[in-house]
């Protein structure tokens, strides 16, 4: 099930506020959250869910030993067995395929991905380590374990939610009529971005690459429109999932912080799928040693991370190429830093935006050589014309458009947050129009779902 | 509170979001149903089995017929087509009255002809001439074909090393050019490929024939004055390159005729060819294996006027300036019986001619699936598979008295999901001893576009 869906804003959400808000009892809303998380899973792989219920029990367990062993070697091993069997998972349906097929070239026919796997195993994983490293305490209580795995709003499109975050509110949380009007907001607007944002950007992408070849216009075009189609996909899936959250009392971290303000590629990493980054962060670059172990050591941990990263979005050679583009990036940011202090920070942003929309080409293209000849045609290698009929046409056709997802990659709802918050009397009339806006734009979105069919979500199959 | 308003704001959408999802439970249509606004049929509510809960087809349908038994979803979808519409420089007028509407569209790919949300948002290009090198030179003939087809190879591109494309030319009076479609070598390269690999599946005896029929649009230009003539070598290059027993019939040359008399060959108010060009387009494959079919004179109709299509239906506006459409239905000779196959192999009833409708559902009851035969009662012991794309419908009658079964399938990804089909194409052509398969294609479905670059192979 998507959040974008008839069926999940039309049955499946008021149904589970009903239920959930009809008892305080935190074990009830728990119980309410589980079935209907599951359900919300199975919805889209009634069989798959075994495995995330298999996934789950098999953490539980192992956490449990972990905690009872008194010796270090144990826990080691215990926490090697549970890595190995996540990771173990996450190859098989992920990478075997591409290791088989595409590095050794064996004939082989990879089992289909089960939907959030990587974002689930990551989420488990940071249970078990953490326990391990004893941040956390065990959780007794396997149910509890299994609502913070399987939690819908977080399930498969992330905000990666470390166990660490929502441990207390797994035993206890509050909610209040604020925080149900505020993330519901928030979840609105987050499916107007979806659907009014990406989903038509999207549109128009698949209209201006239909033509096969490209012309300079048309693959600068193409790459924006990506750009776009991507940043409001992923961050409108974190956005509703923050908001669901908030409504149902967790509190999950951001996941986006305007990332196409940024002026370097570090800084960008800062604002894009901060979830990804932070678990990375915690759980491989400082594990190898972080920057601690001389200049060379960095250099190699850094690879590593990049590497993982973009094997991580997927399980094909552009996404390895994606990655080690960025580790370069970022070694070339950091290595020439005093140099790009000397530039206007007009240049930086622009530089970093095109530098990011390159990288978006190189995601894009699951075919590494199509990628490449996109990233030609922008550089006018083997183009075909300043403009072809395609880009003319999209052009003319989401002229009026184009300029609202660029606006909307500025901040202006923090903008507006700290206008009400610095004028208290322009907030009092402000918070009702925005909470307004928010719902029409839901109702907009709605008979866009209702009027228009164009509506895939890019990072389930992540 | 400071929030309050937000809550119950809130609050109130999320309820009546609830309310509108259980009314539609309570009293949705639960049965599919065509609709002429969009030319398809609508979802009803899914069958509730195990299986279909394993296979996710329950879930795929609940989240169809939700959006289909909306009340008013004609007038959402118009709506929110006129909101984009809104946002473009493209206004429909514009689209209404100009060729150029379904260039872009067709050009470069776009394969989904049946009921796009808002056709006349397509915009046109203010002026294409400067991206199309080369559009003003005097029409040169059309190429010769050289090359030797090899039969075995079916990897191996076959046309000669010189053709780097195929095109479509629009021919103005003074002589010059406007180049409307270009095919590129690579995609000409596949489509013999792939008329050659359903040629392999066939018995001996057996034929493919194909044809790409272009959109109304293009076809007006030649009625309105602004070309005088097509030309396409794309057909010409086609049919050197296949194999024996592999006819490619040019539905060009069969329309241009027929167009320039001023025939009514497609809908004004449509986006679909009418039946009298269908029956030319038949007439002339069936010559090329010796049948001299007959006409469509030679059947009777029943003439259901007053229909607006695709091309109005979404612009209420352009009622009042433009005449309706009269939706011609044949009255079959035979009693045909047809039935649709499902994804198992299930089959139930479904209609051949809908003699009373008033829109191109009335031809086979539009485009069902994944699989349909017809059972025509012509004891001739040959039997045809037709694949294609909404073309077919109003195709496939004229097929009807020259063989023992029609078969039919739409391979367009809305229509058609392989993981669900209990058998492949080829599979479907063994099992039923088809002898002859026909693709038919409107352009927008054609050699540049996913049906024949991708589908028309991954399911074979």
């Amino acid at each position: 099930m998507v959040f974008s869906g008839l069926t999940f804003l039309l049955l499946f959400l008021p149904l589970l506020l009903l239920l959930y808000f009809i008892n305080g009892n935190v074990r009830w809303r728990n119980g309410v959250l589980v079935v209907f998380s599951l359900i919300f899973y199975a919805w889209g792989e009634p069989v798959m869910v075994l495995l995330l219920i298999c996934s789950t029990a098999i953490h539980y367990l192992l956490a449990f030993l972990i905690e009872k062993a008194a010796r270090p070697m144990p826990k080691k091993l215990l926490l090697a067995l549970g890595v190995t069997v996540s990771i173990g998972l996450l190859f098989w349906f992920k990478y075997a395929g591409f290791l088989l097929g595409d590095v050794l070239g064996i004939a082989f026919t990879p089992p289909s991905l089960p939907i959030g796997i990587s974002f689930y195993t990551f989420q488990i994983l940071t249970y078990t380590i953490d326990v391990y490293r004893k941040r956390v305490r065990v959780q007794k209580n396997p149910f509890r374990l299994l609502l913070y795995v399987s939690c819908f709003p977080q399930l498969i499109a992330g905000p990666i939610v470390q166990y660490a975050d929502v441990e207390d509110a797994l035993a206890s949380r509050k909610t209040s009529m604020t925080d149900f009007g505020l993330g519901m907001r928030r979840f609105f607007v987050g499916l107007a971005k979806k659907v009014l944002l990406a989903n038509i950007c999207g549109q128009a992408l698949e209209q201006t690459l239909a033509g096969g070849s490209y012309s300079f216009l048309g693959a600068w075009l193409s790459a924006l429109l990506y750009t776009l189609q991507l940043y409001f996909d992923f961050s409108a899936y974190s956005d509703m999932a923050i908001g669901l959250g908030r409504v149902l009392g967790f509190r999950y971290k951001e996941n986006f912080r305007y990332p196409y303000l940024s002026c370097s590629a570090s800084e960008f990493w800062r604002r894009w799928h901060i979830s990804l980054g932070s678990f990375f962060r915690d759980y491989v670059y400082i594990p190898l040693g972080g920057s601690r172990k001389g200049r060379l050591r960095t250099v190699l941990n850094l690879l590593i991370v990049w590497s993982l990263t973009g094997l991580w979005h997927g399980a094909a050679w552009n996404f390895l190429v994606w990655g080690l583009y960025w580790f370069a990036l970022l070694l070339i940011d950091k290595q020439f830093q005093k140099v790009w202090d000397r530039f206007p920070a007009i240049v930086l942003w622009l530089g970093t935006f095109v530098l990011s929309m390159i990288g978006w080409v190189l995601f894009y293209h699951t075919d590494l050589s199509a990628g490449f000849t996109h990233i030609g045609a922008m550089l006018g290698i083997g183009v075909n014309g300043w403009i072809d009929a395609s880009t003319l046409s999209v052009l003319r056709q989401y002229a009026l458009y184009l300029p609202i997802p660029v606006l909307c990659c500025l901040p202006v709802v923090p903008f507006v947050k700290r206008l009400m918050k610095n004028h208290p009397r322009l907030g009092r009339i402000l918070r009702p129009v925005t909470a307004t806006c928010a719902v029409l734009l839901a109702v907009c979105s709605l008979l866009f779902l209702i009027g228009q069919s164009y509506n895939p979500f890019i990072y389930f199959r992540f | 509170m400071k929030h309050r308003f937000t809550f119950w704001l809130t609050y109130a959408c999320i309820a009546l979001f609830g309310s509108l999802g259980l009314l539609l439970l309570l009293f949705g249509k639960k049965d599919a149903r065509p609709s002429d606004e969009e030319n398809r049929m609508l979802a009803g509510f899914p069958a509730l089995t195990g299986e279909s809960l394993k296979s996710g087809e329950f879930m795929e349908g609940i989240e169809s017929y939700l959006s289909d038994a909306m009340p008013g979803r004609g007038r959402i979808v118009a709506k929110t087509a006129s909101w984009m519409n809104a946002l473009s420089l493209d206004k429909a007028n514009d689209a209404q009255a100009d060729a150029d509407v379904f260039e872009a569209v067709e050009q470069f790919g776009e394969d989904e002809p049946d009921a796009p949300a808002n056709p006349t948002e397509t915009p046109e290009p203010t002026d294409p001439e400067p991206t199309e090198p080369g559009q003003n030179e005097p029409a040169p003939d059309v190429p010769e074909p050289t090359a030797s087809a090899d039969p075995d190879a079916a990897g191996t591109p076959r046309i000669p090393r010189e053709i780097e494309t195929c095109t479509f030319r629009q021919i103005r009076k003074d002589g010059t050019y406007r180049t409307t479609y270009t095919f590129e070598r690579e995609r000409v390269d596949n489509a013999i490929r792939v008329l050659n690999a359903y040629r392999r599946k066939l018995p001996e005896n057996g034929h493919v024939f194909f044809t790409q029929v272009p959109f109304p649009d293009i076809a007006f230009t030649l009625q309105n004055g602004d070309y005088v003539g097509w030309e396409s070598d794309l057909e010409a290059i086609l049919a050197a390159n296949v194999d024996d027993g592999v006819e490619v019939v040019s539905a060009l040359d069969v329309l241009e005729p027929g167009l320039l008399a001023g025939e009514d060959l497609y809908f004004r108010t449509d986006h679909h060819w009418k039946p009298r060009a269908a029956c030319k387009v038949a007439q002339a494959m069936l010559k090329r294996i010796g049948i001299d079919a007959l006409g469509y004179d030679d059947y009777t109709y029943n003439q259901n006027g007053g229909w607006y299509g695709s091309r109005v239906s979404g612009h209420p506006e352009l009622k009042e300036t433009t005449e309706p459409d009269t939706v011609e239905v044949l009255i079959p000779t035979l009693p045909v019986k047809g039935v649709t196959i499902d994804w198992n192999g299930t089959e139930k009833p479904c209609p051949f001619m809908v003699t009373d409708r008033h829109s191109y559902l009335a031809y086979l009851g539009g485009t069902l699936g994944p699989w349909r035969r017809y059972e025509t009662g012509v004891d001739c012991g040959r039997k045809a598979l037709v694949i294609g794309d909404s073309y077919i419908c109003c195709f496939v009658p004229y097929l009807a008295p020259y063989y023992e079964e029609v078969h039919t399938t739409d391979l367009r990804k809305d229509y058609y999901d392989a993981k669900r089909a209990a058998w492949t194409v080829s599979e479907y052509l063994e099992r039923n001893e088809i002898d002859d398969v026909y693709i038919v294609l409107s352009t927008a479905s054609g050699v540049n576009a996913a049906y024949v670059t991708e589908y028309l192979w991954k399911y074979l």
